[in-house]
């Protein structure tokens, strides 16, 4: 547990590198996150981001440096919410089972956790009162819906959203656009990956455009330009290929 | 304000933990075996004994050997007959190394004569090659058989008891038990 309220961090990436295997998926990626920011990251496919969300969460093996800047004396809580969840539908495993299988240090066939209020957290995303549905009878947006109440529990500094939006419908949508205006007003950094340019111009504070390599970085009214965007979305993005024509282009058509 | 460098997944760090932890038992292990050697078994033999493995030849060995087998055949016999039997009857019984054989003769043809006194029996055999195998005694007292040897063909004292047979120079063969014995 931490202390709330404006004790998100900031993160710095400093020339971080990624290769799997032979192929290079972040190249000299320096970015840097602003304490409390709502932060975006877009890119086409295969562009990386959620490599970078890997690496910030400690899974890859990356080159170069990954900092985060805790305002008080130590670590404060990091949420995460993945893409979507592996999951076998036919485990007998209710909604508050799955949350107490993520959130809680007692062992989850021991049962939920009073203390720690999923109730509130399920309502928070608009599922009040689904605490005893079986999770695989849900649909895929009230699944994400409680992907994102897993994050609440304990309440986050740092927030690593992974593409939330892709299987929300419209009012899981509005719940999100809630769940992101609360989280900022209570100070919480949100780094956020997101495909859906509109709602990131919308929300974001600020959007960094990622292939391979950080493209664009700045305030999405500014940055979120048709032209940015194709630049972005091209499989030789033509920016870079004017700005480092000395390189040899067959090294990145390769890959 | 509090700096959290994220570290990259790896397995370095648990390799370094296993190292380490093998290192430790290694070195545990090791120290472990320095201090705590394992005793000297090597009890120095007494002058009046000969250790069967190092002490004899070829032929000694031999007879020593059919000697210990001999001790138990004759506390059967003297069991069942009542009496200890005389050398002619066990080379009559072809057991060696009483039999008048070809390898009696070659392992120093030894000539064998039976002492009785009190409860214990003395067989001595006097050697004819002494160079080859010496003297034996074998004495069956309470205590089980006790084999005697002595380089020359030299018939054993009149009293035959270990304290005399020491005393005239003959030497118990003893089996000794050290880290060098394989079989």
């Amino acid at each position: 547990m931490s202390a709330r309220s404006g004790n998100g961090p900031g993160i710095l990436f400093d020339r971080v590198d990624l290769t799997l295997g032979r192929t290079a998926i972040l190249e000299r990626v320096s970015l840097s996150v602003a304490p409390g920011a709502v932060h975006a990251v877009v890119g086409p496919n295969g562009g990386g981001k959620s490599s970078l969300i890997r690496a910030l969460l400690g899974q890859a093996p990356h080159r170069g440096t990954i900092r985060l800047d805790w305002p008080g004396d130590g670590p404060g809580t990091v949420a995460y919410v993945p893409q979507a969840v592996e999951f076998d539908r036919g485990l007998p495993l209710t909604v508050e089972d799955f949350l107490a299988v993520l959130c809680q240090r007692r062992p989850a066939f021991l049962g939920p956790d009073r203390r720690l209020g999923y109730g509130e957290a399920l309502a928070r995303v608009g599922m009040a009162g689904k605490g005893r549905r079986r999770f695989g009878a849900l649909s895929g947006g009230e699944r994400q819906r409680v992907l994102l109440a897993q994050a609440l529990i304990p309440a986050p500094d740092l927030i690593i959203l992974d593409e939330p939006m892709t299987a929300l419908d419209e009012a899981g949508v509005a719940i999100f656009e809630s769940l992101l205006a609360g989280l900022t007003a209570a100070g919480t950094t949100i780094l956020w990956v997101e495909h859906d340019l509109a709602q990131v111009r919308r929300l974001a504070t600020r959007v960094s455009g990622l292939n391979r390599r950080v493209l664009f970085d700045g305030p999405p009214a500014d940055m979120l330009s048709p032209e940015q965007v194709l630049d972005l979305f091209s499989a030789v993005p033509r920016r870079k290929a004017e700005a480092e024509a000395s390189r040899p282009a067959a090294r990145r058509m390769a890959s | 304000m509090h700096q959290q460098i994220v570290r990259r997944a790896g397995a370095e760090r648990e390799t370094l933990w296993v190292l380490l932890a093998a290192g430790l038992i290694l070195a545990t292990a090791g120290t472990a075996v320095g201090l705590r050697p394992a005793p000297e078994t090597d009890a120095p033999l007494a002058l009046h004994q000969i250790d069967s493995r190092t002490g004899l030849t070829a032929a000694e060995q031999g007879l020593h050997a059919d000697l210990k087998v001999a001790a138990d055949e004759i506390a059967a016999l003297r069991k069942a007959d009542g009496r200890a039997p005389a050398p002619a009857d066990l080379a009559a019984q072809a057991l060696p190394p009483f039999a008048a054989d070809a390898s009696a003769t070659a392992r120093g043809g030894h000539a064998w004569t039976l002492t009785e006194s009190g409860g214990s029996l003395a067989y001595a055999g006097l050697s004819a090659a002494p160079e080859t195998a010496g003297s034996l005694v074998l004495l069956l007292d309470g205590h089980g058989p006790g084999i005697w040897l002595k380089r020359a063909a030299e018939a054993p004292p009149a009293r035959l008891d270990e304290a005399s047979l020491a005393a005239a120079g003959w030497k118990r063969i003893t089996s000794t038990f050290t880290a060098g014995v394989t079989r």
